[in-house]
């Protein structure tokens, strides 16, 4: 018997379904160590203390990923800033900008807006496990 | 054709147990292993060159391919694997890190033997992948070349040497796993720490609870609280719970001081005796403020360095609680003007080169306490002509003779200046010459 499990259901069970709801107006600081500490296994449930940030309001420090490009609206947000935080999905953070496009910042920053938890799937691969959409670099 | 056959490769894809069965029917053989084939072709190539975060999954998938696959099937993907691989470990290096990390788990000596050529080969650019993947599939007659794995001058090759131990479960190594509690870096001290925890040797996780401890940071990266979360994580495994610590706080919180000491409590229990006396570079590392300029080296083949100047003349050398060198007075006054003039020459470039596994960064404060402002050089495994502006490497030039260079009982101050003229040499270029 062949399971085809439909992943991005996967993903919408994990996110909450309906996506970010803001619930508060007061950005939460969040350690960035904390979200890529964890101990992930595919189509495991992350720990309740990360599940609760979903939709979220935070603010949270962390690095480009070395090579973003410029003038586009997504880069990866990392604790520490080289290549060897990129190959694991818990260990960066998807960043959208809803306004601003990306210049390349080579030291740490720190970025506010509302925060997505749960796995995304493209081609059966899981590409993202953390999402963040804010305003602009600058806000 | 195309088409049809992508559709028949989802089942593989998904790993079924019964992968013969598709819905309505079963496969043939010749058209399975076409099949199989297109979709190692489309995998091989994702682990090459797909988005960084698939590269691992997708090389994971060969693996599970492999496993699901009868006889004829396993050795056609081994073949590839060889084919691909070539002869010589640069050859091999072509495959990507993604791929050399998990070419032990085919069963097959030729891909074995490469693998420990790569490990062996101080050029080739993913040691750490090869290390691992040999570790995690270790067999006992290759217990002296995890030993001296354990040794290595790389650090994820060292912890990749330890969990070779794990995975062998041999404790007649345990003279030396000790001696990796005193290793210059935190991740190995952790995974020692972690894997004679548990063995039962308890005491060993003193060394966890120390890096609760921690608040170093390096400039501004907080190095100690990334080490209090990926602590705590392992002392919650082996006691059950965090017993009220929490890695957000400081580690003198009043919350934390008493969860610290509920923690000790139950180690001392478990483990009896005295608490161990720790080593110097495993003690809990405080905030170093005062740091005006340093840079930090990231080689894929050479290692890691990390060091920074401060306002008082003192070299430090490593993160946690690094080694500190005392320099001449006026030293870093001297050397803050030279930068200055040598940085300013960049205007407002701030990378240089392609993303890539060596990296230099370069730190600088125009004072203690001010912003820092980062310069990243970086690149593949590939030599890169001219690749480091002229500027950053006379101001270079000049950090590096305040090096020492004597050879020195402690791994991080040993002969500094010539180690670190070498990593520099296989990054950005050669320096001072």
């Amino acid at each position: 018997m062949i399971v085809l499990v439909p992943a991005l259901l996967l993903g919408a069970v994990l996110c909450g379904g309906a996506g970010p709801v803001l619930d508060d107006d007061e950005a939460v600081t969040v350690e960035i160590a904390k979200l890529t500490s964890i101990k992930y296994r595919r189509g495991k449930a992350l720990p309740d203390d990360i599940q609760e940030l979903d939709g979220k309001l935070i603010r949270i420090e962390g690095y480009m990923g070395v090579g973003t490009l410029e003038g586009v609206d997504t880069f990866e947000l990392l604790p520490e800033a080289c290549e060897c935080a990129r190959s694991k999905v818990q260990h960066f953070i998807e960043v959208t900008m809803t306004e601003g496009l990306t210049v390349y910042q080579p030291g740490r920053i720190t970025i506010e807006g509302t925060l997505s938890v749960g796995e995304v799937e493209e081609d059966g691969f899981v590409v993202s496990l953390y999402r963040m959409t804010i305003k602009s670099l600058d806000q | 054709m195309r088409a049809l056959l992508a559709v028949l490769a989802i089942p593989v894809l998904l790993g079924a147990a019964d992968r013969d069965e598709i819905p309505g029917g079963v496969l043939a053989p010749p058209l399975q292993e076409a099949n199989q084939e297109s979709e190692l072709d489309r995998l091989l190539r994702a682990a090459r060159t797909g988005r960084t975060v698939i590269r691992p999954q997708a090389a994971r998938r060969i693996v599970r391919l492999w496993g699901a696959s009868d006889a004829a099937g396993r050795a056609a993907i081994t073949g590839r694997l060889l084919t691909e691989s070539g002869e010589t470990t640069a050859s091999l290096a072509r495959l990507g890190s993604a791929l050399v990390e998990v070419l032990g788990e085919f069963a097959d000596t030729q891909l074995r033997t490469r693998l420990w050529a790569a490990v062996d080969d101080a050029g080739f650019p993913w040691r750490p992948y090869a290390a691992r993947g040999l570790a995690a599939t270790a067999v006992s007659t290759e217990s002296e070349r995890f030993a001296r794995m354990l040794v290595d001058t790389i650090a994820p090759v060292r912890a990749a040497g330890v969990e070779a131990y794990r995975v062998l479960d041999s404790r007649k190594a345990l003279r030396l796993l000790r001696q990796r509690l005193s290793d210059p870096d935190d991740r190995v001290r952790r995974v020692t720490a972690d894997l004679l925890a548990q063995w039962g040797e308890v005491d060993a996780l003193y060394w966890l609870l120390e890096e609760l401890r921690r608040q170093d940071t390096f400039f501004d990266r907080p190095t100690g609280l990334q080490a209090r979360y990926q602590s705590l994580a392992l002392i919650v495994q082996h006691l059950g719970d965090a017993a009220g610590y929490d890695a957000d706080r400081p580690p003198d919180s009043d919350a934390n001081v008493t969860a610290l000491s509920v923690l000790e409590e139950r180690v001392a229990e478990r483990a009896g005796g005295d608490r161990p006396e720790l080593p110097e570079v495993a003690r809990a590392g405080l905030p170093t403020p005062r740091s005006r300029f340093g840079f930090e080296l990231r080689s894929c083949r050479l290692g890691e360095y990390y060091l920074r100047w401060t306002a008082d003349d003192v070299l430090l050398v490593g993160q946690g609680r690094p080694a500190r060198v005392q320099l001449p007075r006026g030293t870093v006054a001297r050397l803050s003007k030279s930068g200055a003039a040598h940085l300013s020459e960049l205007e407002d470039r701030r990378f240089f080169g392609t993303p890539g596994c060596d990296m230099e960064h370069f730190l600088w404060r125009d004072a203690v306490g001010s912003d820092t402002s980062v310069w990243i050089i970086s690149k593949g495994p590939e030599t890169v002509e001219n690749l480091r502006p002229k500027a950053l490497g006379e101001f270079l030039a000049e950090l590096l003779e305040t090096l020492p260079d004597e050879p020195s009982n402690f791994p991080r101050t040993d002969r500094l200046r010539t180690r670190v003229r070498a990593t520099l040499a296989a990054l950005g270029g050669p320096v001072g010459e």
